[in-house]
């Protein structure tokens, strides 16, 4: 079967100083590789500062690999041509759904920027869009008129996923979408997340550092440390018999991954 | 598309300044201030520039010595002191305005040309700004002045070039922290470019911090522009700005303190009020204050 969307080989360093006189790079990605098809999950899942954002970074192309291939339909995006058909297929969901939303915003301005650049709709056409999504979402349509901070951590991680949504994109990059969010209210997103790609037949890259919810909600997983790749594979095979010590401690760690019975 | 203040955000700004008595007081004769700047050549009872040549060194109305006549007295060459301080306010609020506009506009440009040039580039400009910065408005106003002669014309470059640095460095600054924030790197992956991005995404989030910045510049383009007249580098004597008016006074401050104090007066309270103002306007700007 054909991926939809793979990495091949990524590496990222960043300059450790501005001054010119001091060498240094710092090492963020060693080599990443992965693949997935339609309507599959990818997590990643590693400790703080293993460089898990910089990799969801890099997916959407908010940050350029120094190396590597980002594969979409079999073509490469990194290439500069492709810069527009990345933007509108894969798309991103930011951990801080506030800090994401311009404040000084209507939620129907922000909503509106995505296909004022990446469409040629006209303006009915973009209410009518806008009106699609925030009902899939879950939301009111005469919500888009309000300002981001009149809304609950819940709704306005619904209006970030209504944001990505409104390209229909093929793959969606999640930057630990939930984990600023409570208990009960994370549960509705991660159903809500599900239930789209049910419907849709999204890609997601979830990035991660609740495994129990890697465990519920994904097919794959990749194990980073240190920006090295750890393990890559199925979720069941990693986490029944993980092959790295650091897949081992990460699991023994997590408080809500639930160890299989054997 | 997006307007660049928001209502409701105005509105909480509002209440804010409102609850602020010092800053409302400010407003209110800081507004008086430019109403009789607006209307003083009509209300102003005689031509400022004319000598009474019987009615020299008059006091003001509330000295037994006063006469109707001339309300706030006259000066030693006759002139109404009243009709005076009307043409000064005017003369004086028209070039502050002017002067803080075009300051504004190049401060403006520049410094958001400075945050999307190249970072050695921007160094090498904002280190330039910081050595003008590091001067004192007046004294680097003064040695301008000095350097391209003394008058009005050139006492209002000398000012623009004080005030530009204020503006370039705020600009620079606000538009870099927030081109930082999620919201950009949002807009960004929306699909919006550069100059997008700076005029509906950024634009609208600056201008809080560049409205505080124009009022306190306006108090001190205020107090400069007086003081270059005063120091005779500004406007020149038969002109009635509050700096000449007040220097050319200086030898009666024994015998007519009117001369002296008046314009003093007016200054004080304008650039009393504009920082009142300004301070009220920063408070309820403040976007810790604003959450």
């Amino acid at each position: 079967m054909a991926n939809l969307f793979s990495a091949k080989d990524i590496r990222k360093s960043y300059k450790v100083s501005n001054n010119p006189l001091k060498k240094g790079q710092l090492e963020v990605l060693h080599g990443v590789n992965f693949s997935l098809n339609a309507g599959q999950t990818l997590a990643v899942v590693g400790e703080s500062g293993s460089g898990k954002s910089t990799l969801a970074r890099i997916l959407v192309g908010a940050d350029k690999p120094d190396s590597g291939e980002l594969l979409f339909e079999g073509n490469n995006i990194l290439k500069k041509n492709r810069k527009f058909e990345w933007y509108k297929n894969i798309r991103m969901i930011f951990q801080d759904a506030s800090a994401s939303l311009n404040p000084r915003a209507t939620i129907r301005q922000s909503l509106e920027e995505p296909l004022h650049n990446g469409t040629h709709y006209t303006a009915s056409q973009r209410r009518d869009r806008i009106v699609e999504v925030l009902e899939m979402v879950g939301l009111r349509p005469e919500y888009a008129e309000r300002y981001p901070h009149t809304f609950s951590g819940g709704q306005r991680q619904r209006i970030a996923i209504a944001r990505a949504l409104l390209l229909r994109p093929k793959v969606i990059v999640a930057d630990e979408p939930v984990s600023a969010l409570d208990v009960s209210v994370q549960a509705q997103i991660i159903n809500l997340l599900l239930d789209l790609q049910d419907q849709l037949d999204l890609a997601y890259v979830f990035i991660s550092h609740d495994l129990g919810l890697v465990q519920h909600f994904s097919n794959k997983v990749l194990v980073l440390n240190n920006g090295t790749q750890e393990e890559y594979g199925r979720v069941a095979d990693v986490f029944s018999q993980p092959k790295s010590k650091y897949t081992l401690e990460l699991l023994n760690a997590s408080a809500g991954y639930q160890k299989p019975i054997t | 598309m997006i307007k660049p203040m928001v209502s409701a955000n105005q509105k909480a700004a509002w209440v804010i300044f409102r609850h602020n008595k010092g800053a409302m007081i400010g407003l209110i004769v800081l507004s008086f201030i430019l109403l009789m700047a607006l209307i003083g050549p009509w209300i102003a009872p005689h031509d400022p520039a004319h000598q009474f040549n019987t009615s020299i060194l008059v006091p003001p109305i509330w000295n037994d010595a006063g006469n109707f006549q001339y309300f706030f007295g006259t000066d030693d060459l006759g002139r109404d002191m009243l009709s005076r301080l009307l043409y000064g306010a005017r003369l004086s609020l028209q070039l502050t305005f002017m002067v803080v506009l075009i300051a504004a506009l190049i401060g403006i440009v520049i410094g958001a040309a400075a945050a999307f040039i190249n970072p050695t580039l921007r160094s090498l400009l904002m280190r330039i700004m910081d050595l003008l910065l590091s001067f004192p408005s007046l004294l680097l106003a003064i040695a301008i002045v000095a350097i391209i002669g003394p008058g009005l014309p050139n006492a209002i470059y000398a000012v623009v070039i004080v005030l530009v640095p204020q503006f370039v460095r705020i600009t620079q600054s606000s538009i870099s922290e927030e081109l930082n924030k999620d919201y950009v790197m949002a807009a960004r992956l929306d699909g919006a470019k550069k100059l997008r991005l700076l005029t509906h995404h950024v634009w609208p989030n600056i201008i809080p911090a560049l409205i505080v910045q124009l009022t306190f510049s306006f108090s001190t383009a205020l107090l400069d522009i007086a003081a270059l007249g005063f120091l005779g580098l500004g406007a020149q004597p038969p002109m009635a700005e509050w700096g000449t008016m007040l220097s050319e006074s200086r030898a009666f401050i024994q015998f007519a303190p009117w001369t002296m104090t008046l314009p003093g007066l007016a200054i004080f309270l304008t650039v009393l009020s504009i920082n009142l103002v300004g301070d009220g306007v920063r408070d309820a700007l403040d976007p810790r204050l604003n959450r």
